[in-house]
């Protein structure tokens, strides 16, 4: 009989890490064998991709400080990395599981210890972000165990540390977040809880890829990798110097005793466990108040009954239906954050990449200068505000998002072209945005007037209405219908994976074509418009003669 | 009015054959209650009957117009209570209950009329302006079977709708299911008490695996029993659906 800390851990490990693997009987079916090994080749292909950029950064850094006999700074770098990376993720997971505290207060029913429902949650948030220090740390030592021949003993003290490094930013984050949340009322709420993680959350991405467009633009300046790793105050030696885990795992890389370095490894370890320990034994208490305070709900009395009564009002069918699409995706978290908000993530992702990389900007600003490429950088306008309008994967998963509530809307005398163009509209509407900030914002980058900023309008329009109709088409022929969160309604789903890639690789197409082909300046637009005309015209018709037999046989 | 002739249906994925030629008339002006165990089918009857799925076979008529035929027109015949009242849990109540009279086409006046007297009735006046993620089941069902009720359907369709509701709410629900059926509508529900359908109902039908095993009035139960192998008497209803759903699962 296992002890209930083991088994409530083993049970939030499962809930955590839900990998499902076919068994027995499924690995008949041709189309489970498929989708497994389509997910496993995807992990795979992840997995050699973080490699290969970790890698090729650890390679080119080392290479970089050979010379100056620096090549030990090189796994500084990975532990400083590892180091801020998991902290900050570390915090994040935290935080975000507070947004899960009314499904766990069936917990807090159970006879169960306090401690021991810290120390399970706490372990699961370990288990989530050891493997990203194990990795970044592992990958810069077998580099540099290889370049530089490390002794047998090297290997298992660096493994330890990187197993230590994301226990004390762990312990940290719930001596920060147990009081901050028993102190702030509007805190304790699961709709705050997820924007600003996710807001915190994206933030952390765009620093993460500054660094790293940064780091891989400098990577080949010798002088700019002496002064990023030996400067005192550059953050590699600050996180060196003064975060006990990153010193002790210097420390234990650069001595030549292997005493030393496992009895660094060891400290490190017991460090960060005995930091866990004590936070558990002084928050226990108030970790299971905060879960019952976050199951309080309290939504308060809202409006008024007559100002309620007031606003009600008939509209057209197509406006209320537009209106409900609208309303449930942007006021769902998950569906705000991993939709919409996208449009206006993506320009600051490419203004840091611009700002990391100005130098490669300037080659590309140099290529769309080339006589016979010069006059098509209203493409490029096009192109962007296509990507931007069409990365939100609004009517891809409008079908998906609905499941829920699909029984009951086919009970609604709602004829089926009117729900569906409900949501082709409500993917438009977004496209829009999307061609403002994307097109209307690069039009004014690149000076774009006249004929060349209408061409750039039509094109991008024509664009949207294709992507936005042949996203919904594909989710009404193929919807996921089973989901339990809904993040999986929407991130989780293939037809945003497959329009998001579709789209890229289809840009990706046109940009080619455009320097393979030599047609004049506007037959550019003449062919890809046309050929989004061609795409929505054919979605559309599609769509709206299938509608209703699709929906009806739709069983969620 | 509804009719459901030699209606079957068998799921697609799990290929269990939930419905399995049902036929049954719900005539105007009576308060038909569906009874059965868990798994017998009944949710699934009530989903082909407001066409959120379709049968395999046999029609679904609603006041005389075939739902496969004429959905919309048939669909606006009806009121549904869902069996979950967790729907648009991010809506306010009162957006929730002006989506539903958009779709009704029911005009400014009569919504704001309707929704103001049945939210008095359910004592849910306060929380019209609420998000419906903030309310409690109870209130969730008593705002779902407002919304069944903003365009005054001939024919009311309800899945547990007792289930979650306070005394004073399941009253109020009784009341409102006896004035309907009084003023020449139909009223259809689903239900696992047996004392509500003993009470309330004035014909039955019981479903058991997804076959209809029994169809008639509480005393035509009752006479059939007397005629079989036991003697019925005073039976409860409870009695009686137990006996009967245990004779049907010896049979099969």
């Amino acid at each position: 009989m296992r002890s209930p800390l083991v088994a409530l851990i083993g049970l939030q490990l499962k809930a955590t890490f839900a990998i499902r693997v076919p068994a027995g009987d499924e690995w008949k079916n041709p189309r489970i064998i498929l989708k497994t090994f389509g997910w496993a080749l995807l992990a795979l292909l992840l997995f050699a991709d973080f490699v290969f950029l970790f890698g090729s950064m650890d390679y080119a850094l080392i290479e970089a400080l050979a010379p100056l006999g620096m090549q030990s700074y090189m796994l500084l770098n990975a532990i400083a990395t590892a180091s801020v990376l998991v902290f900050v993720l570390t915090l994040l997971t935290s935080l975000s599981f507070f947004s899960a505290a009314p499904n766990e207060l069936v917990f807090v029913t159970m006879p169960l210890a306090p401690r021991d429902l810290l120390l399970a949650r706490m372990t699961s948030i370990y288990a989530v972000n050891a493997p990203f220090a194990l990795f970044i740390v592992v990958v810069a030592l077998v580099i540099y165990g290889l370049k530089m021949g490390a002794p047998f003993w090297f290997y298992p003290s660096m493994v330890l540390h990187a197993a230590a490094i994301p226990l004390l930013p762990l312990a940290l984050s719930y001596l920060l977040l147990v009081p901050l949340l028993s102190g702030s009322r509007m805190l304790r709420n699961r709709n705050a809880i997820l924007y600003i993680g996710g807001i915190i959350g994206m933030l952390v991405a765009l620093g993460f890829n500054f660094y790293l467009q940064r780091m891989m633009a400098k990577i080949q300046d010798p002088s700019y990798l002496i002064t990023l790793m030996s400067n005192p105050a550059s953050i590699v030696q600050r996180v060196a110097r003064f975060w006990p885990p990153a010193w002790l795992a210097v420390s234990s890389a650069v001595t030549r005793n292997p005493g030393i370095s496992i009895a660094a490894a060891l400290a490190n370890l017991v460090m960060g466990a005995g930091a866990c320990i004590v936070i558990t034994l002084l928050f226990r208490k108030r970790y299971v108040r905060l879960l019952c305070e976050f199951s309080e709900g309290g939504g308060g009395k809202g409006l008024r009954t007559d100002v309620a009564l007031a606003r009600l009002r008939a509209k057209p069918l197509l406006l209320t239906m537009l209106q409900r699409e609208v309303a449930l995706m942007n006021r769902e978290p998950q569906f705000f954050l991993n939709g919409p908000f996208i449009i206006l993530l993506f320009p600051l992702l490419f203004a840091i990449m611009y700002l990391a990389q100005r130098e490669s900007f300037g080659e590309l600003a140099t290529i769309l200068e080339r006589p016979g490429a010069s006059g098509v950088a209203y493409l490029l306008a096009a192109g962007f505000g296509i990507f931007l309008g069409s990365s939100t994967s609004i009517t891809c998963t409008s079908i998906s998002r609905d499941a829920k509530s699909l029984t009951y809307l086919k009970s609604l005398p709602i004829p089926a072209n009117i729900l569906v163009l409900g949501k082709l509209l409500h993917g438009l509407l977004f496209g829009l945005l999307g061609i403002v900030v994307g097109t209307g914002g690069l039009a004014v980058v690149m000076h774009l007037r006249g004929t060349d900023l209408a061409a750039a309008l039509i094109l991008a329009l024509l664009g949207i209405l294709a992507s936005t109709a042949s996203g919904l088409l594909l989710d009404l022929l193929s919807p996921r219908l089973k989901w339990e969160h809904p993040v999986s309604a929407l991130k989780q789903n293939k037809n945003s994976v497959i329009m998001i890639l579709g789209m890229m690789g289809l840009l990706g197409a046109m940009g080619y074509l455009t320097t393979v082909l030599s047609l004049p300046k506007y037959g550019y637009a003449m062919l890809y418009g046309g050929f989004f005309a061609v795409v929505a015209t054919g979605s559309l018709l599609t769509m709206l003669t299938q509608a209703a037999r699709r929906l009806q046989r739709m069983e969620p | 009015m509804i009719v459901l002739e030699s209606v079957s249906k068998t799921y697609a994925q799990s290929r269990v054959r939930a419905v399995d030629g049902l036929s049954l008339q719900v005539p105007d002006g009576c308060i038909f209650g569906f009874l059965g165990p868990n798994g017998a089918g009944k949710t699934t009857t009530i989903r082909i009957m407001t066409g959120a799925l379709q049968p395999d076979e046999g029609t679904i008529m609603i006041d005389g117009i075939r739902l496969d035929e004429h959905p919309e027109e048939a669909k606006r015949r009806f009121g549904l209570v869902p069996d979950t009242p967790d729907l648009f849990s991010r809506l306010k109540a009162w957006e929730f209950l002006n989506f539903v009279a958009d779709v009704y086409r029911v005009s400014d006046d009569q919504r704001k009329e309707r929704i103001a007297t049945l939210a008095r009735k359910f004592e849910l006046e306060d929380k019209l302006g609420s998000t419906i993620g903030s309310m409690s089941r109870g209130m969730r069902q008593k705002l779902n079977i407002i919304a069944s009720l903003v365009h005054q359907p001939h024919n009311w369709i309800l899945d547990e709708p007792i289930v979650g509701l306070d005394p004073h709410a399941a009253f109020a629900l009784k009341e409102l299911m006896r004035e309907h059926a009084a003023r020449g509508g139909t009223v259809f529900f689903s239900t696992h008490v047996m004392e509500v359908a003993e009470r309330l109902c004035d014909q039955l039908a019981i479903i058991n695996r997804g076959r209809l095993v029994f169809t008639g009035s509480l005393e035509n139960l009752r006479t059939m029993r007397e005629h079989g192998m036991q003697a019925a008497g005073n039976e409860d209803l409870e009695s009686l659906f137990l006996a009967l759903v245990e004779e049907e699962d010896h049979a099969s």
